[in-house]
């Protein structure tokens, strides 16, 4: 998985439109809940093989923040 | 732990009741909005029993007489009776003596409690297989809960998600029986993941633990509600669930596609979809119920009960059952069912 298809990965979460998120953005911001948090770590599961910690998703509040999560896993 | 092994003890029956209030989705949408029905889709359930004025103990009773009728036992044939909830009636006595005086139990039944959460059907199983034996050799496993009166109105991770419903489950001291066998686990380092803060003696009730505060997402909750953090539950299960299965596969010698039904305990159907996913069950041998909501300990015999009965109650069938949750806690077990007497779900009236 690249960066790109990262961000299309959350805009579907979010369940907003393609090219809405920017690194920059802040989660509470576009509506990310509990939700989105157990979306997240299904859909991080399942396509790149990771079980994420809890704790680290709850302190995250930007993209970049969820980008770093996963950065051994996603490429540029 | 390492496995347990039960040897000559066959399940020879399950009955089912649930409150014959059910709430639907315009519940939800009244209190909620459209986010609350986001939840609904999530969840899978569409409809929830639930009752305000009915115990687990009433419907664990009403599953329990119906049980007893079916596979033709009386109240004195019963040697064992373990009540397994965190909703009892008191603090003290034992739901348990409640119910095996409620049932005109015998006084050399034994009776205790076990409190335990989405685990413990197969706890119960594991425990009460234990005091079954040639000389002590009827025994019924009462499992039920009524979570719904432990939420929130105001809570959107909890409170479109639990039902109530309470369970029977009969065991005998059969010869021919083939092993069950049981993988059983605990981590107690999420205690306060799935938790009531309030109530215990720890932290009793008081007016201020009944004040409801915002929390996270918008939510409203007081100490005295549960509080769930669903992403902790989740990678819980995630982490747990896919080995214990793959372990009790091997402890029993099982293939995965020799096992007729896998009946996990129904948290909701993100939660399974994904499981079944992840495991490569076959859907048609992986069993889901979206009827009542999520009935904690409830579940897996409710889901028996409601999905299985017209595929089960003849011939032998091998089933796979696994519940997981508050604890963290988490078993499995292997079983062979033969003739299982399964009636029909009761639904309960409230008391006048």
């Amino acid at each position: 998985m690249n960066q790109k298809e990262f961000f299309a990965l959350l805009e579907d979460i979010l369940e907003i439109d393609e090219g809405s998120l920017t690194p920059e953005t802040d989660l509470q911001a576009v509506g990310w809940d509990s939700l989105a948090d157990v979306s997240f770590i299904a859909a991080v599961d399942s396509q790149l093989g990771m079980t994420l910690d809890p704790n680290h998703l709850s302190q995250s509040k930007t993209v970049q923040d969820l980008l770093k999560l996963v950065a051994e896993k996603v490429g540029n | 732990m390492a496995v347990t092994r039960i040897q000559k003890v066959r399940v020879r029956g399950i009955a089912s009741a649930v409150p014959q209030n059910l709430l639907d989705k315009n519940d939800i949408l009244q209190k909620f909005g459209e986010d609350g029905l986001k939840t609904v889709e999530s969840t899978g359930f569409q409809t929830r029993a639930v009752s305000s004025k009915l115990c687990a103990s009433d419907l664990c009773y009403t599953a329990a007489v119906r049980l007893l009728s079916d596979l033709n036992w009386s109240a004195e044939d019963i040697d064992v009776l373990i009540f397994v909830s965190q909703t009892p009636d008191y603090v003290l006595p034992a739901t348990s003596a409640v119910l095996h005086g409620r049932l005109g139990l015998k006084k050399t039944c034994l009776a205790f409690d076990i409190n335990m959460g989405c685990s413990g059907y197969v706890y119960g199983l594991a425990a009460i297989s234990k005091f079954v034996t040639e000389q002590t050799s009827k025994a019924l496993l009462v499992v039920g809960d009524t979570i719904s009166h432990l939420v929130s109105e105001q809570d959107r991770a909890t409170y479109p998600i639990f039902g109530d419903a309470g369970t029977a489950t009969a065991l005998e001291y059969d010869q021919s029986a083939s092993d069950m066998v049981f993988e059983l686990g605990t981590d107690g380092k999420w205690t306060d993941s799935l938790k009531v803060p309030a109530g215990g003696f720890r932290k009793p009730k008081t007016s201020q633990t009944a004040v409801l505060q915002e929390q996270e997402g918008g939510n409203w909750r007081a100490e005295n509600h549960l509080l769930m953090k669903g992403a902790d539950v989740f990678t819980f299960t995630l982490r747990e669930i896919p080995p214990l299965i793959q372990k009790i596969l091997e402890s029993s010698q099982t293939e995965q596609k020799d096992v007729d039904y896998f009946i996990f305990h129904q948290a909701n159907k993100f939660m399974l979809g994904h499981l079944a996913k992840k495991m490569k069950v076959n859907p048609q041998n992986f069993v889901e119920s979206y009827d009542f909501g999520n009935t904690s300990c409830a579940s897996i015999p409710l889901a028996v009960s409601s999905e299985l009965r017209r595929k089960i109650s003849a011939g032998q069938h091998k089933l796979c059952l696994s519940g997981f949750g508050v604890g963290f806690s988490w078993g499995a077990v292997m079983l062979d069912v033969k003739e299982l007497v399964l009636p029909e779900i009761m639904y309960v009236q409230d008391p006048e």
